[in-house]
């Protein structure tokens, strides 16, 4: 009886409580489940919070992928202009951000007192223009853009709210005048538009910084002696290089005149000319260098192999005469160290055209060199086959016209063993190897030149660039300007090319100066000996105080040029007359 | 009993997660804006620092320096024939200046403060003494 009261209570129960525990089970199912999802959440904030939070800054691994996120953002930020420094770090181009100044004239009320507290802030700007500018209908008008710091601090202080800053870059230069041609300048957008900022523009817009091989100091005493030379003897331009012998890096290039790279537009056409790279002249005597090279190298000659020096040689309608002739014999030393023009167009004559043509061209003189600036000039060189006329006159220098930087180059060939190097303007990028270097001259040539070219600073037209201390050899050279096809006669290219130590050259230095104009002390003469070799002399006195460079005062009776004097005849003379 | 548990533990576990959620998103409110502070700050930071580089290779100039070199410090580009690296290739004709000792108690200028061990960091003024070089003396 219980027992079947309890199966239809059941049973009973059974059929309301199938549907109750249907709802009921429905219930708990959800149940479970939101209260699955809320533990789900309170865990990974329990996460967030606290196992992210502070112990996951101190996690090494967690540390590295949020610098990588954070590197990745940066990237995508604008870049900003890669700087350009100098061999021993200093800046020489920066972008700075610079505020401007601008008005929103509907916020101005009273622009004549406005306009007249900006004109004492800003006295280069126009009282009337401004307030012409601020009673305009618009809502934007520029005062002035790249403003200093101290005077947007003062604009700040009048406290005018219808003015306010635009922050703008602006390209720095903090040497001013000092690399106006070899770092260049650029516009308005950032982009360059001369020298390094020019040529390595992609590079600069990615933000990689450029460093150069110039040295600012050496690059001052330069331009601090050319630029004396200049004004000593009224010149209307100069040049000045120092290049490392081995490495053809550039340690200062200077062109004058020149212009300041901060203000740009208020230079002349003249100081923009870039005279190193650009210009083309002819080189005069210092091209003998060359032409006796290339006897020595291509012929087995003996120092004492005489030229007749003692008339002009006349060619058709030409004439080739000494500036002071020595009418007589002469041996290849004294050919060198007179300058004399009747004795290198002999040798060039015995080398050939053809040979002395491919000669110059190994020393990178007749093509339009490759360089680390765009603004470089081509050579104007006689078409081949050169004839008989061409090849006397190019020996000396004449009917021939190169750029500053190639010259130096070449000659850097000559005195560092015979090694071909290529000019440039960036650091490292030099370094010459024995066995990747192309070799365009034998060492013996290049020692016997060391000789020669010291022999012209001891006995010969250098006299004047001796430095006790640094054994200087080198070439003057006094080039007559040709203008219109005629050669002046008064208008002259004076230079002086040297090289030092001349034991074992380290460095180039090459004065120019265009047009000089004889003075006092140089008794009227306008030549290389009184107005190129002085300041090749000076710069090498700086720079050998500025470099560290160990001084030789060697025994006067060790000087290499000392080991010719056997091959000149008139030292014979000297003897002769002095044993008697 | 159980299901009032069980409904206490849900509302306990919604109401936990979202107290914690407010208190771990304010946190991260916070931390933003101080990121946010920060950036700025670095970037005016660095952007003073590209102002005083500029401003640092301005002052190097070199010409600039040579200006004040000469105005101020009288000084002049050197001679060639007084640069030398190696004493030896001097001649040994040089004249032997008297020595000055550099101890306190021995070098005295008039008026000249010199702390000395005797007295610590106080100072006891000296009398003169000849040849002795004022500058010499130390005293910084």
């Amino acid at each position: 009886m219980l027992k079947y009261l309890r199966r239809t209570a059941i049973s009973i129960e059974g059929d309301r409580s199938a549907i109750l525990e249907l709802a009921r089970g429905r219930l708990m199912f959800l149940g479970t489940c939101f209260a699955l999802f809320f533990t789900v959440v309170l865990l990974r904030v329990i996460d967030l919070g606290v196992v992210q939070g502070d112990f996951a800054r101190m996690d090494p691994v967690q540390v590295e992928i949020a610098a990588l996120k954070a590197e990745r953002e940066e990237k995508n930020k604008t870049v900003l202009r890669g700087n350009v420094y100098d061999r021993n770090g200093i800046l020489l181009a920066t972008t700075l951000k610079t505020a401007s100044l601008f008005v929103d004239p509907s916020l101005v009320f009273e622009p004549e007192d406005l306009s007249r507290r900006l004109a004492e802030i800003f006295p280069d700007l126009s009282y009337a223009k401004m307030v012409h500018e601020m009673r305009q209908n618009k809502r934007f008008a520029w005062i002035k853009r790249s403003i200093t710091p101290d005077q947007q601090k003062r604009v700040l202080d009048l406290g005018e709210p219808g003015l306010g800053f635009e922050y703008e870059s602006r390209r720095v230069y903090p040497q001013g005048d000092l690399f106006a041609h070899v770092v260049g300048f650029t516009d308005r957008d950032g982009v360059g538009l001369s020298g390094i900022e020019r040529n390595f523009e992609s590079q600069l817009a990615a933000g990689q910084d450029v460093k150069l091989s110039v040295d600012t100091r050496l690059q001052h005493v330069a331009k601090r002696e050319v630029s004396k030379a200049m004004a000593d003897f009224t010149a209307r331009g100069g040049v000045g290089i120092i290049m490392d012998a081995h490495t053809g890096e550039m340690l200062a290039g200077v062109s004058l005149p020149d212009f300041n790279l901060n203000d740009y537009s208020t230079a002349i056409d003249d100081a923009k000319f870039n005279r190193l790279t650009l210009g083309v002249y002819e080189m005069g005597s210092m091209f003998k260098i060359f032409s006796t090279a290339a006897l020595l190298e291509n012929f087995n000659v003996e120092m004492d192999h005489t030229f007749d020096a003692r008339f002009p040689i006349k060619i058709g309608r030409f004439r080739i005469s000494d500036y002071h002739p020595q009418k007589r014999m002469l041996t290849i030393p004294e050919v060198f160290m007179h300058s004399s023009n009747i004795g290198t167009a002999m040798m060039a004559q015995t080398v050939g055209g053809d040979k002395l043509r491919s000669f110059y061209a190994d020393l990178g003189l007749l093509s339009k060199a490759a360089f680390d600036i765009r603004e470089v000039g081509a050579p104007i060189v006689p078409s081949a086959p050169w004839s008989r006329i061409s090849t006397m006159t190019v020996s000396y220098g004449h009917g021939l016209s190169t750029t500053p930087i190639q010259m130096a180059g070449a000659v850097a060939t000559i005195v560092n063993g015979g090694f071909s190097i290529h000019p440039t303007l960036l650091m490292g990028s030099g370094g010459r190897s024995e066995k990747t270097s192309l070799r365009v001259l034998s060492q013996e040539t290049s020692d016997r030149m060391r000789k020669l070219l010291r022999l012209v600073v001891t006995k010969g037209t250098g006299k004047n660039a001796d430095v006790p201390g640094y054994a200087i050899g080198g070439k003057t050279g006094t080039a007559e300007k040709s203008i219109n096809g005629r050669y002046e006669r008064k208008k002259l290219m004076s230079s002086f090319v040297g090289a030092f130590p001349i034991d074992n050259p380290r460095y180039i230095v090459m004065v120019m100066v265009d047009e000089p104009i004889g003075n006092k002390k140089s008794y009227g003469y306008a030549t290389a000996g009184w107005v190129a070799a002085p300041p090749v002399g000076r710069i090498v006195t700086a720079m050998g105080a500025i470099l560290g460079m160990p001084t030789d005062h060697a025994d006067p009776a060790k000087d290499i040029s000392l080991e010719l004097l056997p091959y000149l005849i008139e030292h014979k003379e000297e003897k002769k007359v002095a044993s008697n | 009993m159980n299901i009032y548990i069980q409904y206490f533990a849900v509302f306990l576990m919604a109401f936990a997660s979202g107290a914690s959620l407010v208190v771990v998103s304010h946190k991260v409110q916070g931390v933003e804006r101080e990121i946010a502070r920060a950036e700025r700050e670095i970037s005016r930071e660095q952007e003073a620092i590209r102002i005083l580089n500029a401003d640092w290779a301005y002052l190097n100039n070199p010409a600039y320096l040579e200006a004040m070199a000469t105005r101020y410090l009288n000084l002049s580009a050197p001679k060639a024939e007084g640069l030398v690296s190696d004493f030896s290739s001097l001649s040994g004709n040089a004249v032997e200046s008297e020595a000055v000792p550099l101890e306190a108690d021995r070098i005295a200028v008039e008026g000249a403060r010199v702390p000395t061990a005797e007295n610590g960091r106080g100072v006891v003024p000296v009398s003169y003494v000849a040849n002795a070089h004022p500058q010499e003396v130390g005293g910084r």
